[in-house]
């Protein structure tokens, strides 16, 4: 008999499958990023129908035994969610396309989903959404084991200095560097999160060239079009 | 070894959406046993179909001629444009003769994640579309997704001459509420409009 779990879960993306079924791929809560079936999803009389959005805290049944799971139930609870699509609805398709392209199947993630939650809701109480990403960003490289050394300069091992200037090396942290625009002071700011005080573009710097890199130097396609929206 | 011209028009049925190996059989049999003439019609149809559709120039609707019926039509309106997704979705608009306007046809929707871009839908040939014709109003019908919805605003923000408008969503007719989903209620109830009993 194959078994049925129980758990939370986002939905992340969706694709057809055959004329009426769609294959969803979800970040859960106890399993981390899953495959699921969800059979007849399309058909107007499905009891999935108009529940499989993105974005919202899903309640789901499903079981199975084999990688890809069949969706029994589905259950969410609408309340305190805008339902409408907004710009920054293209900030949370660009961290779903990340967590697509980084999670690993089937790894639990708790840590990261109560992460992704905030991010939900500090969006929705309208935080300052560049920062908000960023910090999302940082975190999850932090959560994922990608995070870099905010301690010590990684090519001498001494304590990052408050007033000395330094250059990112991606995948590890920061190395002294007289040219370069971030300071110690910033480095410090990044690691307690106070994003506030660092220069915004330096920081936007870092985060892209960390998760550049995360993904083996493959670009996102949502970048793209953030930047033909901004045109 | 003469190839087997029966199983290799079953295989090349079972090409269609929904066709299984079983009803392949009973097509293949049915157009040769029953119905030879249907058959050939059918046959030299379906490769003059296939040697001669295209898109059209203008709204890259499927047709066989350089602009598609609906463009061709000088009783429409040339000045409001309906984008929509699909091929499919004209016919579908078409057939409730509501609209008097023009279509322009995206043949998808942008997925980011699937990497489907811009580019990849034709918007810049719907913009040069509205500059070209001065159109007036973009009536966008693409579904109500995710990625419908980006779609929709992705166009929006680039169209800065003519009015946007979004079909609308909600109960559908002879629906009951207790039976529609809470977002589809949710939507409905922010694009409320004025009841207008003139």
């Amino acid at each position: 008999m194959s078994q049925s779990n129980s758990d939370e879960c986002f939905l992340l993306h969706q694709r057809s499958y055959g004329e009426t079924s769609l294959i969803i791929d979800v970040f859960t809560k106890k399993d981390g990023k899953i495959s699921l079936i969800a059979k007849g999803a399309k058909k107007p009389k499905s009891k999935f129908f108009g529940y499989l959005v993105p974005f919202h805290k899903l309640s789901i049944n499903y079981s199975g035994r084999s990688e890809l799971k069949t969706l029994t139930n589905i259950d969410r609870n609408l309340m305190h969610s805008k339902s409408t699509f907004n710009k920054t609805s293209y900030s949370l398709l660009y961290v779903n396309e990340l967590l697509i392209k980084l999670l690993p199947k089937n790894a639990q993630q708790e840590d990261l989903f109560l992460l992704y939650e905030k991010l939900l809701s500090d969006i929705n109480l309208n935080e300052n959404l560049e920062l908000t990403l960023r910090r999302f960003e940082l975190d999850m490289l932090d959560t994922m084991g990608y995070g870099f050394d905010y301690e010590y300069d990684i090519n001498n091992n001494e304590p990052i200095d408050v007033d000395s200037s330094y250059r990112f090396v991606s995948e590890r942290g920061f190395r002294k560097s007289k040219n370069a625009t971030f300071l110690g002071k910033d480095i410090i700011n990044l690691k307690n999160r106070n994003l506030k005080d660092v220069p915004l573009k330096e920081l936007k710097e870092i985060t892209k060239k960390a998760i550049t890199f995360c993904l083996d130097g493959n670009d996102l396609a949502s970048r793209k079009i953030f930047k033909a929206m901004k045109k | 070894m003469n190839k087997d011209l029966l199983l290799e028009l079953i295989n090349a049925l079972t090409i269609l959406p929904g066709v299984g190996k079983k009803s392949a059989q009973r097509m293949a049999l049915y157009l040769l046993d029953k119905n030879k003439d249907g058959a050939r019609i059918l046959a030299n149809t379906l490769a003059d179909a296939v040697d001669n559709i295209q898109r059209c120039s203008s709204c890259r609707m499927l047709t066989s001629n350089e602009v598609c019926s609906v463009c061709d039509d000088n009783s429409r309106d040339d000045l409001s444009i309906c984008v929509v997704e699909n091929p499919s979705d004209v016919l579908a608009i078409e057939s409730t003769g509501g609209y008097r306007g023009k279509y322009f046809v995206l043949m998808g929707r942008l997925s980011p994640i699937d990497g489907i871009g811009p580019e990849d839908i034709g918007i810049d040939d719907l913009l040069k579309l509205i500059e070209s014709k001065s159109v007036k109003e973009i009536i966008l019908a693409t579904s109500s997704t995710v990625e419908g919805d980006a779609t929709a605003i992705y166009i929006k923000d680039h169209v800065k001459t003519a009015k946007v408008s979004r079909i609308s969503y909600g109960i559908p007719i002879g629906g009951e509420l207790e039976y529609v989903d809470g977002t589809t209620i949710a939507r409905a109830i922010e694009g409320r409009i004025e009841v207008n009993v003139d």
